[in-house]
C-alpha cells in the first residue's frame, strides 16, 4: 500500500530487481516514501538482479462477425484535445481524425500498402522526376461537385505558399520543381505542376524520387476546395470534405463536438459506419468512467491501464486492442562532442542496459525496446536484433577498447531530459532517465547526472548541451511521415534534419544519397535495410523504444486496424457487430 | 462611496496593464515553443519553422508584440488562439458565462452550507454537532479536487449507478452542474463554518445580544435580527472574494467534468503555450477578481456602518 506521496516505480525497480537494496533505501528516503511502502517492498523484493520480464505481443485483428443494421453502426469515440478540420495547418494528433474525412490522391491501406485515393493510378517516368496521376472520375467533394486536376493543383500551391501556414510544406510539395521560388515569394505556382486534363495531373520534381506516390498519401496534402478554404480564415468550421465521412454537426474550441456521418458523395467502397460521434473529454479518468459505464466504445489506453489489461485476465484485457507504431521515443547520444564520439564508448554504454526490463519497470510495457529501427511489416524493415544488445561482460570490454581504457578516464556526462512545450511526458521519460543513470552505475561504473529542462526548440536544446560539461545523452524522438523508409535518411545523413545527434559518418552519406535516389524498388529497400542496420550497430541510440497505438474498444467494435501508428487510418473498415 | 467606486475602477487599468505585460513576458520566455507545437511531427523543419513564425508575427520584437496586443485588445480584439485557430474573443465569451454559473452554484453551496453548518456549530460550540461539522469540512477540505472529482465520478456513475457521466455544460439547474460545484464548494467551505462559527459565537456574548434576549425577544429573532447580521460582515468579504476567485474556473474539475469554461480553457492554453489565449484569459480572470473585490468592499460598507462612515 502506498502514501500519497509515494513513488510506485521506485518500488517496482526495487522489486523488478534493478535497485539494489541499499540503493533503493538511499532514494527512499530521498522520495519520502512511507514506511509501509518501504516495508512492503524489502518483504517482496527478490534476491536476483536484472531478473528479464516478458513484454506482451500485440493483440493483433479481432475476428470477423456479422455487422449490426446500419442505424446501429455507429462509433462513439471522446478525444483529449480540441479539434480542428484544417489538415494544412495542424500538424499533430488531430489529422488522424482528419484522415477520415479528407482524402489525398493516395492513401495507406490496412495493410500498409499504398493504394488509391483521389488518384485511380500513377506512373512515374523512367527516372522517377516526372509522375503522371490520373484521377477517378467520379470523384467528388462532399458537396457533390467534381474534383478535378485542378483542385489537386491549387490544393499543392496553397500548400507551398506561406500564407496557408501549413506546417508540412517541406515534406509535402518540398519535392516538387519550383517549391523553393513559391516559398521565396517569387512565384505563386509551382512550375512542375501541369494539367494535362481534367483528370490527369503531371508532376515534375527537383530530384528523383521512386516513393512519390507516399509522399503525395501525406494527410496534409489532403485535396481541399478553394471556394470553401477562400471563404474566409475559420473556412474549416464548415468544411466541405473529399473522404469516406462529412461532417454534419461541429463545435470547435473547447465546447468541441462533433458528428461525422457517411459521405453521400464518396465514389469507393463506402465505409462501414455510418456515424461517428466525438466530444472533447481531455481528462483520461473521466474518460475511462464515460468507457466503463458504456458511454463511448473506445478511447486512448493510458500507460497505467496498459499494464493492467497486458495481464491475462486483468482489468479491460479483453477490450485491449494495441499495435506498433512508426516511431521511435530514444535517448540518444550527443555524438557531435566527447566523449560519444567514440563508437565503443556508445556501444559499451548501449550494451550496458536492459531494454526489455526498462520497458517494464519504466514505461509500464507500453513502449518495447527497439532491436532496428524499421518495423516489421513496414517496407525495408524486420525484427532482426542491430541495437546492441543487453550484455555487461561485452559492455565492460568495450569500455576497455575505448580511447578512454575504462569508466574512470571518462569524462563527466550527463542525461538531459527534455520537453518541447507541455511537460506531460516528462515524469515517464524522468523515471527512465532514472533507472539508466542506475543501471550505467551498476553495470558499468559510469556516474551519470540528471538533468530536466524545458527547451524552446531543438537547437536550443543542443546549445545548450554544446556548453554542457562533458558528454550528454538526450530524449529525441523520430517519426515516420509517410510509408515509406527514406525517413531514416535525414536521422543518419550528415546535417540531416532529424540528425540532431550530430552523427556523420561519410560512407553512410554516400548509401543515404543511393537509396534516396534510386529507382530500384528492391534495391532501395536493401539499401535503407543497410543504413538501419549500420546506425543501429554503431549506436547512435542509447535507449530506443518503439512507439506503440494502444487502445480500448468494446468487443462489438471490428475492423480495426493501427496503420502507420493510426487506428484512424482504418475507420472505413471499422463496423460494430451484431449483439 | 461613488467616488471612492470610480477611483477604484480606475487603477484597474494600470493593474491590468501590469498584469498583460507580465503574462505576455513570462510567455514569452517561458518554456515550450507554440509554434514548435502547431508543427507537431514535422518539428525539426527550420524553412517550415522560420517561416510560421513569420507568418504568426512571432519574429518581431516583443515589445512590438505586446504593443499590437494591447492596442488590439482596446478594440476588444485580444488575438487568434494559435491552436485553435478562434479569436480569443470568442473562446473567453463562450467559456465565461460557463465558468461564472458554475461559481455561481459552487458559491450558492458554499454560503447555504457554510453558513447554516457554521450556525449550528456555534450554537452547539464544542459539543458533537461542532465537532463533527469541523471533522467533516477539513477532510472535504484536505482532500484536493483532483482527487475527490474521480472518486466522487467512480462511485455516483459506476458504484452507485445514479447518473451518467456528468461531463459538457448542461445549464445552471442540472445534475452534472450540481456535481461539479459540490466539488468546487468542497474545499472552500471550511473556511466559511469556520468564519461564520467564529464570528457568531463572538456576537453572542455581545451585550447588545444579551439586551436582545433581556428584551424577551424569541431566540429565532435574536439569532437573525441581531446575531446574524452583526456576523455576516466578515463572512460576505470571504465569500466576495472565494467568488471572484471561481470565476477564473477551476481547471481540475472542469477538466474532469469535461467543463468548456474557463479553467479548461486555462489548461489547454498552458499545455500548447497558447500565448494569446493564456495572456487573455489571465486578464478577464484578473478583472474579475478585481470587481469582485471592489464590489466586497461595497457590500462590507453596506453592513458594516463603521466602514460606510469612513469611506464617505
Amino acid at each position: 500500500m502506498y502514501g500519497s506521496n509515494d513513488d510506485p516505480t521506485l518500488v517496482s525497480l526495487f522489486t523488478s530487481g534493478f535497485l539494489n537494496r541499499r540503493a533503493f533505501l538511499k532514494y527512499a528516503a530521498a522520495a519520502g516514501l512511507s514506511a509501509s511502502a518501504v516495508a512492503g517492498a524489502l518483504a517482496a523484493a527478490p534476491r536476483q538482479i536484472h531478473a528479464q520480464s516478458a513484454l506482451p505481443d500485440p493483440t493483433g485483428p479481432r475476428p470477423d462477425a456479422d455487422p449490426a443494421p446500419d442505424d446501429q453502426q455507429i462509433l462513439r469515440m471522446v478525444t483529449p484535445s480540441p479539434f480542428r478540420m484544417d489538415p494544412v495547418t495542424y500538424g499533430g494528433d488531430l489529422w488522424q481524425l482528419q484522415m477520415m474525412v479528407f482524402q489525398a490522391l493516395t492513401r495507406v491501406e490496412t495493410d500498409g500498402s499504398i493504394v488509391p485515393g483521389i488518384a485511380d493510378s500513377w506512373e512515374p517516368s523512367a527516372d522517377a522526376l516526372t509522375w503522371t496521376f490520373t484521377l477517378n472520375p467520379g470523384a467528388m467533394f462532399s458537396d457533390g461537385t467534381p474534383i478535378t486536376a485542378k483542385d489537386v493543383k491549387w490544393t499543392y500551391e496553397w500548400i507551398a505558399n506561406p500564407k496557408s501556414t501549413s506546417t508540412n510544406a517541406d515534406l509535402a510539395t518540398g519535392r516538387i520543381a519550383g517549391y523553393q521560388d513559391v516559398r521565396d515569394g517569387k512565384a505563386t505556382e509551382l512550375s512542375g505542376i501541369r494539367i494535362v486534363d481534367d483528370h490527369t495531373i503531371e508532376f515534375t520534381l527537383s530530384a528523383p524520387t521512386a516513393y512519390f506516390e507516399a509522399v503525395v498519401g501525406h494527410f496534409s496534402l489532403s485535396i481541399l476546395k478553394q471556394e470553401n478554404v477562400e471563404s474566409g480564415e475559420e473556412w474549416w468550421r464548415t468544411p466541405v470534405t473529399s473522404g469516406f465521412f462529412t461532417v454534419t454537426e461541429y463545435t470547435p474550441g473547447d465546447q468541441a463536438t462533433m458528428t461525422l456521418e457517411r459521405n453521400e458523395h464518396w465514389f469507393r467502397e463506402p465505409a462501414k459506419l455510418s456515424k461517428i460521434t466525438m466530444a472533447l473529454v481531455a481528462d483520461p479518468q473521466t474518460q475511462l468512467v464515460q468507457y466503463d459505464n458504456g458511454e463511448i466504445d473506445g478511447m486512448v489506453c493510458q500507460p497505467a491501464e496498459f499494464a493492467q489489461a497486458i495481464k491475462q485476465n486483468g482489468d479491460r484485457s479483453a477490450d485491449l486492442f494495441w499495435d506498433i507504431a512508426d516511431a521511435t521515443w530514444y535517448f540518444g547520444f550527443a555524438i557531435f562532442k566527447p566523449p560519444f564520439d567514440d563508437i565503443k564508448v556508445r556501444q559499451a554504454f548501449a550494451s550496458a542496459l536492459d531494454l526489455n526490463a526498462i520497458s517494464v519497470a519504466g514505461l509500464n510495457s507500453i513502449y518495447p525496446p527497439q532491436p532496428r529501427i524499421l518495423r516489421p511489416g513496414f517496407p525495408g524493415g524486420g525484427d532482426e536484433q542491430w541495437q546492441p544488445t543487453f550484455d555487461i561482460e561485452r559492455a565492460k570490454q568495450l569500455l576497455s577498447e575505448s580511447s578512454y581504457g575504462g569508466a574512470d578516464k571518462l569524462p563527466k556526462t550527463t542525461i538531459v531530459i527534455s520537453e518541447q512545450g507541455g511537460a506531460t511526458a516528462l515524469g515517464t521519460w524522468g523515471k527512465v532517465a532514472t533507472i539508466i543513470q542506475q543501471l550505467l552505475q551498476e553495470n558499468l561504473g559510469v556516474s551519470v547526472e540528471l538533468v530536466r529542462q524545458v527547451f524552446n526548440s531543438v537547437p536550443e536544446q543542443v546549445d545548450y548541451i554544446n556548453n554542457l560539461d562533458g558528454g550528454a545523452i538526450f530524449r529525441l524522438s523520430l517519426g515516420a511521415g509517410i510509408q515509406d523508409p527514406s525517413y531514416v535518411s535525414p536521422l543518419g545523413k550528415t546535417g540531416g534534419s532529424s540528425n540532431i545527434t550530430g552523427y556523420s559518418n561519410p560512407d553512410l552519406d554516400s548509401v543515404i544519397a543511393e537509396a534516396d535516389s534510386s529507382t530500384d524498388s528492391d534495391k532501395r529497400l536493401e539499401l535503407y535495410a543497410q543504413i538501419d542496420k549500420t546506425l543501429s550497430e554503431e549506436a547512435i541510440f542509447l535507449a530506443p523504444f518503439r512507439g506503440t497505438s494502444t487502445w480500448f474498444f468494446k468487443p462489438q467494435v471490428r475492423g480495426m486496424a493501427v496503420v502507420q501508428g493510426r487506428i484512424w487510418n482504418s475507420i472505413h473498415k471499422m463496423y460494430i457487430a451484431a449483439a | 462611496m461613488l467616488a471612492l467606486i470610480i477611483r477604484r475602477i480606475l487603477t484597474f487599468i494600470p493593474m491590468l496593464l501590469v498584469l498583460a505585460f507580465f503574462t505576455f513576458v513570462l510567455s514569452y520566455y517561458g518554456p515550450g515553443d507554440p509554434v514548435r507545437l502547431i508543427m507537431g511531427e514535422n518539428w525539426s523543419s527550420d524553412d517550415v519553422y522560420q517561416q510560421l513564425r513569420k507568418q504568426y508575427g512571432l519574429d518581431r520584437p516583443l515589445l512590438v508584440q505586446f504593443w499590437d496586443y494591447v492596442t488590439g485588445a482596446l478594440r476588444g480584439d485580444f488575438g487568434r488562439s494559435y491552436i485553435q485557430r478562434v479569436s480569443v474573443g470568442e473562446l473567453i465569451g463562450k467559456a465565461l458565462p460557463i465558468s461564472a454559473q458554475l461559481a455561481l452554484a459552487s458559491i450558492l453551496i458554499i454560503a447555504a452550507g457554510g453558513i447554516a453548518l457554521g450556525i449550528i456549530a456555534a450554537l452547539w460550540q464544542h459539543r458533537w454537532p461542532d465537532t463533527l461539522i469541523g471533522l467533516g469540512a477539513v477532510i472535504a477540505h484536505s482532500i484536493p479536487a483532483f482527487v475527490l472529482a474521480p472518486v466522487v465520478l467512480v462511485t455516483l456513475v459506476l458504484k452507485l449507478k445514479l447518473i451518467a457521466t456528468p461531463t459538457g455544460w448542461h445549464g445552471f439547474f442540472s445534475v452534472q452542474t450540481f456535481v461539479a460545484a459540490s466539488i468546487i464548494a468542497a474545499g472552500p467551505l471550511l473556511g466559511v463554518i469556520r468564519q461564520t462559527r467564529t464570528s457568531i459565537a463572538e456576537v453572542m456574548g455581545e451585550d447588545y445580544v444579551r439586551t436582545a434576549r433581556a428584551k424577551g425577544l424569541s431566540e429565532p429573532h435574536v439569532l437573525a435580527g441581531h446575531i446574524l447580521r452583526n456576523s455576516l460582515a466578515p463572512v460576505t468579504t470571504s465569500l466576495g472574494l472565494t467568488f471572484g476567485y471561481l470565476l477564473g474556473g477551476s481547471i481540475f474539475v472542469e477538466s474532469a467534468f469535461a467543463i468548456p469554461g474557463l479553467g479548461q480553457l486555462f489548461f489547454s492554453a498552458i499545455r500548447t503555450s497558447d500565448y494569446p489565449l493564456l495572456t487573455g484569459a489571465t486578464i478577464v480572470s484578473a478583472f474579475w477578481i478585481m470587481v469582485m473585490t471592489l464590489v466586497v468592499d461595497v457590500l462590507y460598507g453596506l453592513f458594516d456602518p463603521r466602514v460606510r462612515l469612513s469611506h464617505g
